[in-house]
């Protein structure tokens, strides 16, 4: 083989992988050619397929159809270990270590030095960690510390040696850099420039715009799970880079809004001032009675942990908070609750349902104060009442009350969800991801529902990673970037563009 | 500042179990102070031999994350096969040792299997083990009997300079510190500290498993071998006590229930605190029966000890 045709040849060439889940299409066929050497980066909202395709990459899932071809050699998907022989390895947003094995024991899990009788080889290893490290600045630290000792951009920075130290053909970056201050993305930079002229690429995906500028040759657009373009990094800009990820197909589903003038004038039920959480870096924002306010950004910039906070289910380092007149601080749910505030978390199946029991069970199970009789029992006559008002609400469709939750479809398990909270009346709503995994007819009734409860005085906030929905429902959006409020969007100016603009750029800044 | 600061962690860890211990030897020494003698170092290690080795079986299993509560059952039946089994000449002793360690690791490898590709969780699988092995004890040895090889006997029972508790204590234990410095060992602590980035590493998380178990099983074998020698016979009831004093010792030794984290060295200590406190209260002069209260109350004060040290250095999983 010649030298020329050698770099004719792509690293890596992906021909019409796809892969559903459920019936849903997170990526549709891609084609896409990597260069040895080639960094390319990789950019869309959420939910635009970036995670399934460097998945497909890394073997994590099997692809549905098309090739994957590695030097030249076609495979119809990969596993992990395959994926890693053929010199492709990765550094996830989920950070992979065992938290309480040494610096040194990680860099080297599964790929361990030994000796005689399979004596681990330590002092090599350790000397070895001690090098690589000194290379990202870490020199200052034992490799025999545990590492949840480490700060969260120290752990970063040990998954990124560990993987670097494999020698990589293709290197795939996950937000890797997502912890890291400026001085440590320069000197993970510097080693991958480095390793740039021997030859490895790497993909790489980060919520901050300028690092891929900063470091990519090439770009690929993804959108709703669908190829949009591919090109010189030159080629690109803000603005048009903007104008590529967004202009998804706005569906029918959403109820009208109120005018927001008119919202705007309505009394401030509740005043956030400098909210300061383990993840919310400060939020002060204010909310109207009756108002949807939702909360967006690209996925984990502490959109959640604000909810959390609010609803006493994460600690509050600092700030005011104001609810309905009063000075705030919920200690614990149960003393939110008791201040009319109700939240219905993202995972319904884990955070808020008893799946293996019935609808009555769970519906009536936040409520048995007010149907217990003196005595502590339940009066079932009333408990009756309250489930079936409530299935009737949603139109819960089951057999009966006493079908077991786990045994219902998505939507009507979230039905159930919001029910049981609708029912101790709360005046505030807090909503975390309200439609994820649901089908369209059961988002069009929550939609109805959620601005009925609005026109009855209830004040919402809804934290969604789906800007259509964030625009459709709400009457203003917060847009959450790197743990701070990045943007305040209403009436015309609440728009895709905006929101995809200050999720991924730093505004005033 | 203090110098013991400056001790490798894995001992700076230990450094409060460390402190206890002295105390308790310290205790111990002026209730009984021919406690140093060589024949009463050579009862207590043959005493406190099956405690610690059992112990060691449980940790092993613990450092996984799981829980074996069937090494007490199959401790019985390791004494009832090593006293059915062992011919009083040189071959025929390590005969006997050799069948009651295979079976022991047999034992072993059947948990370890259900637990890994029978996808059940330890707990249940080893309840319903405890069962089985007790039931196959008492089909081996019906009643306490058996006669295990006078030589073996007296070798265990003997005082000598460096006695048989010793021995069979120590080779186990330097057996467990090769294997911990080898490819598996790191496997099994990895496994037990986070399955998943283990998996994700390449390491094969099933075997980490069972190799645990069999461990286990093994370790548990030496115990019942000594054991059957220090009493001279076969019981198949004998084990029933061991399961949970060896989970106590694996925890006052510094064992975390969540696997992944501890030493083998802290168990060890673990099982000699659990063993002199009898003595303790019985050169006291205090009633045997005070043991267990006073062993629970310092299980609970030990564990509560460290969850408070955790919470304060901000404890993460």
């Amino acid at each position: 083989m010649n030298e020329a045709h050698h770099e004719q040849v792509p690293y890596l060439t992906l021909s019409g992988v796809a892969k559903s889940f459920g019936g849903h299409m997170a990526l549709h066929p891609v084609q896409l050619r990597i260069a040895r050497g080639e960094f390319h980066a990789l950019i869309g909202e959420n939910g635009a397929g970036k995670s399934t395709l460097i998945n497909l990459i890394t073997g994590v899932y099997p692809s549905d159809a098309g090739t994957i071809s590695v030097n030249g050699e076609a495979h119809s998907s990969l596993t992990p270990g395959q994926a890693n022989k053929l010199g492709i390895y990765a550094v996830h947003q989920e950070l992979s270590l065992c938290s309480h094995l040494t610096i040194a024991q990680n860099i080297f899990l599964g790929r361990e030095w030994t000796g005689p009788f399979g004596r681990l080889r330590k002092k090599a290893m350790r000397t070895r960690a001690a090098e690589l490290m000194r290379e990202v600045e870490l020199g200052h630290l034992d490799p025999e510390t545990p590492v949840h000792l480490l700060t969260l951009a120290q752990q970063q920075m040990i998954e990124f040696i560990k993987a670097v130290d494999q020698n990589p053909a293709l290197l795939v970056l996950d937000e890797a850099t997502s912890a890291l201050d400026p001085t440590q993305v320069d000197i993970m930079f510097g080693i991958l420039r480095k390793l740039k002229e021997e030859g490895m690429a790497v993909i790489f995906i980060s919520h901050r715009l300028q690092e891929l500028f900063d470091l990519c040759d090439r770009m690929t657009v993804l959108k709703d799970g669908q190829w949009v373009a591919t090109d010189d990094i030159g080629r690109f800009n803000h603005s048009n880079l903007i104008e590529l990820m967004t202009g998804r197909q706005f569906t029918d589903l959403f109820p009208a809004k109120p005018d927001i003038d008119s919202v705007m004038r309505r009394p401030e039920v509740l005043v956030v001032d400098g909210l300061k959480s383990d993840k919310v870096q400060e939020a002060s924002f204010v909310l109207h009675e009756g108002e949807i306010l939702g909360i967006g950004g690209l996925q984990g910039q502490g959109q959640e942990e604000i909810l959390k906070a609010l609803f006493g289910a994460a600690p509050v380092t600092g700030g005011k908070i104001t609810w309905q007149g009063r000075t705030y601080r919920a200690r614990n749910t149960r003393q939110a609750m008791e201040q009319d505030i109700a939240y219905i978390p993202a995972d319904r199946k884990t955070e808020s349902l008893l799946l293996p029991h019935s609808i009555r069970f769970n519906t009536s199970l936040v409520s048995l104060n007010r149907i217990s009789n003196r005595w502590g029992t339940v009066k079932s006559r009333e408990e009756n009442g309250i489930v079936e008002r409530s299935m009737e609400r949603l139109q819960v469709k089951a057999q009966n009350q006493e079908q077991p939750v786990g045994a219902l479809s998505g939507g009507n398990q979230q039905k159930v969800a919001m029910n049981k909270c609708l029912e101790r009346e709360p005046r505030l709503l807090l909503l975390n991801e309200p439609t994820r995994g649901i089908d369209v007819g059961t988002k069009k009734q929550i939609y109805e529902l959620l601005r009925a409860q609005a026109e009855r005085g209830v004040s919402i906030i809804m934290v969604s990673s789906d800007a259509l929905e964030l625009i459709g429902m709400c009457d203003r959006v917060l847009v959450i970037y790197e743990h701070q409020v990045n943007g305040e969007l209403m009436g015309e100016q609440l728009t895709e563009r905006n929101l995809v603009r200050a999720s991924v750029i730093k505004q005033g800044g | 500042m203090f110098r013991v600061l400056r001790l490798p962690r894995h001992h700076r860890e230990l450094v409060p179990l460390y402190v206890f211990f002295a105390v308790l030897l310290i205790v111990n020494l002026a209730l009984d102070p021919q406690m140093f003698t060589f024949a009463r170092i050579s009862t207590l290690s043959v005493q406190f031999m099956p405690l610690i080795l059992v112990a060691m079986a449980q940790t092993a299993v613990m450092l996984t994350g799981g829980i074996d509560l069937s090494v007490g059952a199959v401790l019985s039946l390791m004494v009832s096969i090593s006293a059915v089994t062992m011919q009083d000449s040189p071959g025929g002793i390590a005969l006997s040792i050799v069948a009651t360690i295979l079976c022991g690791a047999a034992t072993g490898l059947f948990t370890g299997l259900g637990v890994t590709y029978g996808r059940l969780p330890a707990i249940i699988v080893t309840l319903a083990t405890s069962y089985l092995w007790h039931g196959v004890a008492l089909l081996v040895l019906p009643v306490p009997g058996g006669h295990v090889a006078p030589t073996f006997t007296g070798w265990v029972t003997s005082v000598a300079v460096v006695p048989a508790g010793v021995i069979l204590v120590v080779i186990p234990l330097l057996f467990w510190k090769f294997f911990k410095n080898t490819r598996p060992g790191v496997s099994l602590y990895a496994t037990g500290n986070n399955a998943h980035a283990a998996y994700v590493n390449g390491i094969r998380t099933n075997r980490a498993r069972i190799t645990a178990y069999v461990l286990a099983g093994v370790f548990t074998a030496v115990a019942g071998v000594g054991l059957s020698g220090q009493i001279g016979s076969g019981d198949p009831n004998i084990g029933s006590p061991y399961t949970l004093n060896s989970v106590a010792a694996s925890i006052l030794g510094g064992i975390s229930f969540l696997g992944g984290q501890g030493q083998m060295k802290g168990t060890v200590i673990g099982a000699i605190i659990v063993g002199s406190l009898m003595n303790i209260l019985f050169f006291a002069g205090i009633s045997p029966f005070y043991q267990y209260v006073v062993q629970g109350l310092i299980l609970v004060v030990a564990i509560g000890l460290k969850t408070i040290a955790q919470g304060r250095k901000g404890g993460q999983a």
